[in-house]
């Protein structure tokens, strides 16, 4: 009986297109003590394709070391109370060597009646 | 006497940038053996980095992201006692040693702290007369008059005879806690040697003899090991005169002469303490 061994090598390639999004990170980082890329580095990466956006806020906490977070959101929501937002939430989904990506979408409602 | 920075200071260390990785300074500690990296950036000196900050950070993380931005700076002819009290007011590990704006050494904490060991005394725990000598010239150098009061525990070589030297120890290590506990913020107190116990102070007259008397009155209550007696005699000698700064090692050694004649005095007549007679005659400029 006559053995046949076949022997193919193929490669398959897909590809995914999207916009670059700038800058790349989106609304704030939480920055685990940890990580691999610590707030500076994060800063400097950001502000050289968005200068000056970014603001980092050093958290004294067991796991997270750092917000770096956009600056205008601060326009909307007072600081403290935004950083303990961000906290109470983000503390749940951190660990200590990891960066978590935080989009924040703030609607501000306001309601006024005036007098007739 | 008094020991300088200069005496115990790194010289081996390396300069790193604040955007190099931490694996390059990881990659220093193991094939140079540099512990102390002070950081650069535009020429300036931005921070430090530590063998202990390299241990906690990440290494694919840069400098900036490792680094103790609390710089701290002192001259190399800086007492050890004044790098002393930078590292017991600061958390950090290591501070800079800058001589005309250039950075000369490192002195860390745990160098310091081998130092400081020499400058104790093991059985009780106190410093050494070094001590003393810091804290006399800073007060000097502060237009405060320096006074010292010298404490002489009495017959203390015939409770050695009588009761043993270990049971010696064990009553000089009692005085030196009593000594210990009645310090503040303004007294400074050390072993001087022997059975004899220096305290300093920025006190006049009248508050120096109060501050005897408290002193001994505590030692004559305690109940000392076995319920062995012991009283002690103590001098005082003060400075009440203008000193001259650039003679302080002069006035230290003629404070601590008088104020231990003096304790001898008390000895001899029988009292619990004795004023120095003021004999010299410093100015401070």
């Amino acid at each position: 009986m006559k053995n046949v061994v076949e022997n193919k090598k193929r490669a398959e390639i897909t590809m995914s297109m999207s916009e670059f999004e700038i800058p790349p990170m989106q609304d704030a980082l939480i920055v685990g003590k940890n990580a691999p890329i610590g707030p500076e580095a994060a800063r400097r990466m950001v502000d050289i394709v968005s200068p000056n956006q970014y603001e980092i806020i050093t958290i004294d906490h067991p796991i997270i070391e750092a917000i770096v977070i956009r600056k205008t959101i601060m326009n909307m929501i007072e600081k403290d109370k935004l950083v303990k937002i961000i906290l109470d939430e983000g503390e749940k989904v951190v660990d200590v060597s990891t960066i978590i990506k935080v989009q924040l979408n703030i609607v501000l409602h306001v309601s006024k009646s005036v007098d007739l | 006497m008094m020991r300088s920075v200069s005496e115990i200071m790194l010289k081996n260390f390396r300069n790193i940038n604040l955007l190099d990785g931490v694996k390059k300074a990881q990659d220093f500690v193991i094939n140079e053996g540099i512990d102390y990296f002070p950081v650069i950036d535009q020429k300036e000196i931005v921070g430090i980095l530590t063998y202990r900050d390299l241990i906690k950070a990440h290494p694919n993380r840069i400098v900036a992201d490792a680094m103790n931005d609390t710089i701290i700076s002192i001259s190399s002819s800086a007492s050890i006692w004044e790098a002393k009290e930078i590292f017991d007011n600061n958390d950090i590990d290591a501070v800079l040693i800058i001589d005309n704006e250039e950075l000369t050494g490192i002195i860390t904490r745990n160098l310091l702290y081998a130092e400081l060991g020499k400058h104790t005394d093991l059985l009780t725990g106190l410093y050494k007369t070094d001590y003393i000598y810091y804290h006399t010239r800073k007060l000097i150098s502060s237009k405060k008059n320096p006074a010292i009061i010298f404490i002489d525990v009495n017959n203390f070589g015939y409770i050695d005879k009588k009761y043993g030297h270990i049971q010696g120890d064990i009553i000089l290590k009692e005085i030196a806690s009593i000594l210990k506990q009645s310090m503040n913020s303004e007294t400074f107190l050390c072993r001087f040697g022997g059975d004899e116990f220096t305290i300093l102070t920025p006190y006049d007259l009248d508050r120096c003899i109060n501050f005897t008397k408290k002193i001994l009155s505590k030692i004559s209550n305690y109940n000392f090991i076995n319920n062995i007696k012991i009283n002690v005699s103590a001098g005082i000698a003060l400075n009440s005169h203008e000193a001259d700064c650039s003679d302080i090692i002069s006035i230290i050694y003629d404070l601590i002469n008088r104020a231990s004649l003096a304790s001898t005095k008390a000895k001899k007549e029988k009292h619990s303490y004795h004023i120095a007679e003021d004999d010299k005659v410093y100015s401070i400029s």
